[in-house]
């Protein structure tokens, strides 16, 4: 059942497709050192996750997914908002608390909701999401809407005992949802070997009946072939698969971690040999789909994206204090 | 079991079920002490810590084995003219806005509940049957809350004494907002304790 060969065939992306997907991720990472920025000048408070090194997850697993399947993930998914088309300046405002922002600032970070898009937030609670987005594809079938629901988690949350609560339901009823463990590697400061008896998490779903599939996470076209199938699995009726995409965080586990728990030589290492948009800058420019010029002018676009909501976010006001009482009750 | 963070303003939560033990404490003192007198306590004890009172510095007293009682408040600071109760983070307002009113000719006494399950109503009475006025603080939300409680025994104990009807001061009854400016005027300030006291003093 558990398949666990980490490469799938890598080189099925037409040209168009590999450059949306370099667009896609370099709009995560440069949005992701933005938001670093600006917490490190105190213009984000509480906390911030940034998805640095894992871009390759969303993008393919967005990839796999039809007009109107939803995302749920955790905290660290800023990456999860862009890929699902949500804007960056609404993510970036919503990060500083103003009214342009998804929550008109009132949610930051960790509250943060597109209905429009299908994303379902942004969860602060670990594991708290598994369950939500269970029932998300509970009302899916219910409603023999057609819709597949992706449920994100860390191999953190891995360990949370509602996660199987939810598995035992979800292959029992056979609902239209994706489980996937986005394995970083670290649970804020432990390692997968230090908190799991099985460190291979696509194997977690075994005694519910769930298929599971390891992943590499750095290789996006990896991912969206693995998401495609297990989308259409879930789409047909078949019932839930767990995917574990092996990936890996570049930066702490929050802006306030300082990661003394790893060398710097693994994060290093990992950047060298498995970054996940030189991966797809490679395949491009080994294809002749675009120039080393032309990828640079695509960085420039994103850059100026990213430049654009950074401003927008300090330019656009604090949420209005009659906003204060609202949003409290549905006028029933 | 210790709980910090945006738990801490939930205390009521915990201080709701009969039969466990729910301390709050506001300085380094009380936390260490306290927390000997939990481990050696056989019932089950719910340890609220405040996540923004780790960076701030006190004095921890020079004693060998300190320990502080469960059940007992402290008064903070000794005063005539209002009560003000509060507890874990709360309890450095109370004491600014104590400082702020007595250049103001009011003099507070400063109650630091420590524990809130069971609370140290004795200590609440003797101070109000002394200055006739209650304010209550707290980070949480009012309804059912901490101070809800407190205003309750004081009016059903020692309502002959009191000027003034009870106050509150508490988080406004709405969901924390993460924006900056909504969150000031969400949660209880130095200037709100100031108000409070200075409307049951009729000031």
């Amino acid at each position: 059942m558990a398949k666990g060969n980490g490469k799938q065939a890598s080189a099925e992306a037409s040209k168009d497709e590999l450059l949306q997907y370099y667009r896609d991720m370099l709009l995560i990472r440069r949005f992701e050192e933005r938001a670093g920025q600006l917490y490190g000048m105190g213009l984000i408070g509480g906390f911030c996750h940034l998805y640095i090194g894992q871009e390759a997850v969303v993008v393919g697993m967005q990839a796999a997914l039809r007009e109107g399947d939803q995302v749920i993930t955790a905290y660290r998914d800023h990456g999860h908002m862009l890929a699902a088309g949500m804007t960056a300046n609404g993510v970036m405002a919503e990060l500083t608390g103003r009214s342009g922002g998804y929550s008109r600032g009132k949610g930051g970070s960790m509250h943060m909701f597109s209905i429009e898009k299908a994303f379902y937030g942004g969860h602060g609670i670990v594991g708290a999401q598994v369950s939500l987005g269970t029932g998300l594809a509970f009302a899916n079938k219910y409603r023999k809407d057609g819709k597949v629901c992706l449920t994100y988690f860390g191999d953190g949350a891995a360990n949370q005992g509602q996660v199987y609560e939810s598995f035992n339901l979800a292959a029992l009823w056979k609902l239209p949802v994706l489980y996937i463990v986005e394995n970083n590697q670290y649970a804020m400061g432990t390692s997968i070997q230090r908190s799991s008896s099985e460190t291979h998490l696509h194997k977690r779903g075994v005694s519910f009946n769930i298929p599971g599939e390891e992943v590499d996470g750095m290789d996006v076209v990896a991912v969206r072939e693995a998401g495609k199938r297990a989308v259409e699995r879930a789409r047909s009726g078949e019932g839930p698969m767990l995917l574990e995409m092996k990936t890996y965080r570049y930066r702490g586990h929050s802006m306030s971690d300082p990661a003394k728990y790893r060398t710097k030589e693994e994060v290093e290492e990992q950047k060298a040999k498995r970054d996940p948009i030189d991966h797809v800058k490679k395949l491009i420019i080994d294809a002749g789909y675009a120039s080393e010029d032309e990828l640079k002018n695509i960085d420039r676009e994103i850059r100026s994206i990213v430049t654009d909501s950074a401003t927008f976010a300090q330019k656009s006001p604090e949420p209005d204090p009659s906003e204060l009482m609202t949003d409290i009750y549905i006028e029933a | 079991m210790t709980v910090s963070s945006s738990w801490a303003r939930k205390s009521q939560w915990y201080s709701h079920v009969p039969g466990l033990i729910v301390l709050a404490p506001y300085d380094a003192a009380d936390a260490k002490g306290l927390l000997k007198a939990a481990i050696r306590n056989p019932n089950p004890v719910v340890f609220l810590e405040h996540e923004m009172l780790y960076g701030i510095e006190f004095e921890i007293p020079d004693v060998k084995d300190w320990v502080v009682p469960i059940g007992k408040a402290k008064v903070r600071r000794q005063g005539v003219d209002v009560t003000i109760t509060a507890h874990s983070r709360m309890v450095g307002l109370a004491l600014k806005a104590a400082d702020e009113l007595s250049k103001q000719g009011i003099e507070a006494e400063v109650i630091d509940l420590r524990t809130l399950r069971p609370l140290d109503t004795d200590t609440i009475l003797e101070s109000v049957r002394k200055t006739n006025r209650i304010v209550t603080v707290e980070e949480g939300w009012g309804q059912s809350g901490v101070g809800a409680e407190i205003c309750a025994r004081v009016t059903a104990e020692a309502f002959d004494y009191l000027d003034a009807p009870p106050t509150r001061v508490h988080q406004v009854d709405a969901p924390l907002a993460y924006a900056a400016n909504l969150e000031a005027m969400s949660l209880p300030s130095v200037e709100k304790i100031v108000d409070a006291a200075k409307a049951v003093t009729y000031r």
